[in-house]
């Protein structure tokens, strides 16, 4: 007979009874004024609970939450709430929805229910709607660690919203958007991502500056290709400024980043290589100006081959 | 059993070719064409390496290519009004080798704009990066990759290839040269295996591993030594 094995245990955070109070106070307070408990809103009130909680005098409020920053802020990590929520598309940050898992720990320390209670109806109807998710996110990215987060957000959204037929065409907004990004980009994340970013908008740079009015096709080809960009860049942002989460759970994290980054770089030289190619050729590109240094940079990779391996 | 080697050398090409018990896989003369630096990798897995070396695909550092491209973008980004100062790099993690780069660079683009101009030196390093492209993809186009492998030989040497190329140690790019021409030589199926080289130093210090690697009977240099 095959001996049954429970399932191990996962090491439980402090005060993990209040983050189970937490979750379902948040999840309850959506969908009463939304009539769904969407990710993206969950994710960011229990955060926004976190941070209110963290500086409360009474240890009892503050609880620990394993959470990282990812394509649209902090977000809850699934696998360590596993017993208390239940995200219905984890991979899908944006349009999931999340469940309470009955059952699951909760604690209530004396008056933490009230004040609960009146922070998640709050956010809720403050964020009511489809509409409150942009000021929501806003908000939210003022706790962002690098500024370079929130130039993204102000791209993402401004070009998304004239993509979608939202906001009237703005060339000059777009292009000083872009050039945001450029100067507040964190070249100190990891330096292969540095060099791919440069890469691109390097790239993109005379396209986006010199866009036509009403040119939403390039625009749209614009904002997917940074974007692609921006997946890569959260996966190594997650590694680095995550909170409460275990240690092999980063290490997780640190593996998924590297093999989804040699997958980006391969995209990202297909793309620029088609499109540079694509380009008008003149009889100059290929052996006009730099072609010197282009032939010295040649030795120099020999070099590293010869000495790096 | 005994074996005979014939070996030339001239300004273009060398050849190599040998008779001996492993002629029944490579029977024939393999031409390796030393003049184009490019061509030092023949064309090959290993001419993938090269480039992935150069764009830092799958290796944990930004690779040589990735590195001038970004570190002079970002001094034209802080030279906006005159050429940014070796310190303000230094700033930016741009020193040594990086910085040298950086600088011929910027010195050409400055000799070819009469002066020290921002944004045309923006234009001019995405023309920059658009001949790299298109050099890669005229080497590739001229060197295309062969890829009927089909022997369990060929498939053994592959397999050594793809767990050799990146632990190669020190000595990496000479025997990927010669792993590359062994497996130029099981696609072509156009020579014994057994090579000429004129990197005695190399081959001095390294022939027994070579030969393990390569399963080729045997190595020659151009003095005719027999390894």
């Amino acid at each position: 007979m095959v001996a049954k094995h429970k399932p191990k245990a996962r090491a439980q955070s402090p005060n993990r009874g209040v983050l189970g109070l937490v979750c379902e106070y948040a999840v309850n307070a959506l969908a009463r004024v939304d009539g769904r408990a969407s990710g993206l809103k969950f994710n960011k009130l229990v955060c926004e609970v976190h941070e209110i909680m963290s500086h409360a005098t009474d240890h009892a409020f503050r609880f620990a939450l394993p959470r990282r920053w990812y394509l649209y802020g902090e977000v809850v990590d699934a696998a360590q709430v596993w017993n208390i929520v239940r995200f219905q598309h984890p991979d899908d940050e944006f349009g999931t929805n999340v469940d309470i898992v009955p059952g699951g720990p909760r604690s209530r320390p004396d008056g933490f229910a009230d004040e609960l209670g009146r922070i998640t109806k709050e956010f809720a109807v403050k964020y009511r709607g489809p509409e409150g998710i942009e000021p929501m996110l806003r908000h939210h990215y003022e706790r962002a660690p690098y500024p370079f987060q929130r130039g993204f957000l102000h791209w993402s959204q401004l070009t998304r919203g004239i993509i979608n037929g939202y906001n009237q065409d703005d060339t000059d907004a777009v292009a000083k958007a872009f050039t945001r990004l450029e100067g507040e980009y964190p070249v100190d994340l990891d330096e292969r991502l540095t060099t791919a970013f440069n890469r691109l908008t390097l790239y993109l740079g005379p396209s986006v500056q010199e866009r036509r009015f009403g040119d939403l096709r390039g625009l749209d080809r614009q904002e997917r290709v940074i974007w692609d960009f921006w997946k890569a860049f959260c996966l190594f942002l997650s590694v680095k400024h995550n909170s409460d989460e275990p240690r092999d759970e980063v290490e997780r994290f640190r593996k998924h980043a590297e093999v989804e980054l040699v997958a980006y770089q391969r995209r990202l030289v297909t793309f620029l290589e088609r499109e540079y190619l694509d380009e008008p050729r003149s009889a100059q590109d290929a052996e006009g100006p730099s072609a010197q240094v282009a032939t010295a940079l040649a030795d120099g990779i020999i070099r590293a081959l010869t000495d790096g391996f | 059993m005994a074996s005979e080697t014939h070996y030339a050398l001239d300004t273009n090409v060398v050849v190599a070719a040998t008779i001996g018990p492993a002629e029944r896989l490579w029977p024939n003369w393999c031409k390796f064409d030393a003049t184009e630096p490019d061509t030092r990798f023949v064309p090959s897995l290993v001419r993938e390496e090269f480039y992935a070396v150069a764009e830092g695909v799958g290796t944990t550092r930004p690779g040589i290519i990735d590195l001038v491209i970004s570190d002079t973008l970002i001094a034209i980004r802080l030279g906006t009004s005159v050429p940014p100062s070796d310190a303000a790099l230094a700033g930016k993690g741009i020193t040594g080798n990086r910085l040298e780069k950086v600088r011929l660079l910027l010195l050409d683009f400055s000799r070819q704009s009469g002066g020290w101009d921002a944004r045309k030196a923006r234009a001019l390093l995405r023309d920059f990066e658009k001949g790299y492209a298109i050099r890669k993809a005229d080497f590739f186009q001229r060197h295309p990759v062969n890829t009927s492998l089909d022997t369990k030989s060929c498939a053994a040497i592959q397999s050594k290839l793809s767990t050799l190329v990146p632990n190669g140690g020190q000595s990496w790019i000479r025997d990927c040269e010669i792993l590359a021409q062994v497996n130029h030589i099981l696609h072509t199926g156009t020579l014994d295996g057994l090579f000429v080289t004129e990197d005695e130093h190399h081959i001095g210090r390294h022939a027994k591993r070579i030969l393990q690697f390569t399963v080729i009977r045997g190595i020659r240099d151009l003095n005719g030594r027999f390894y």
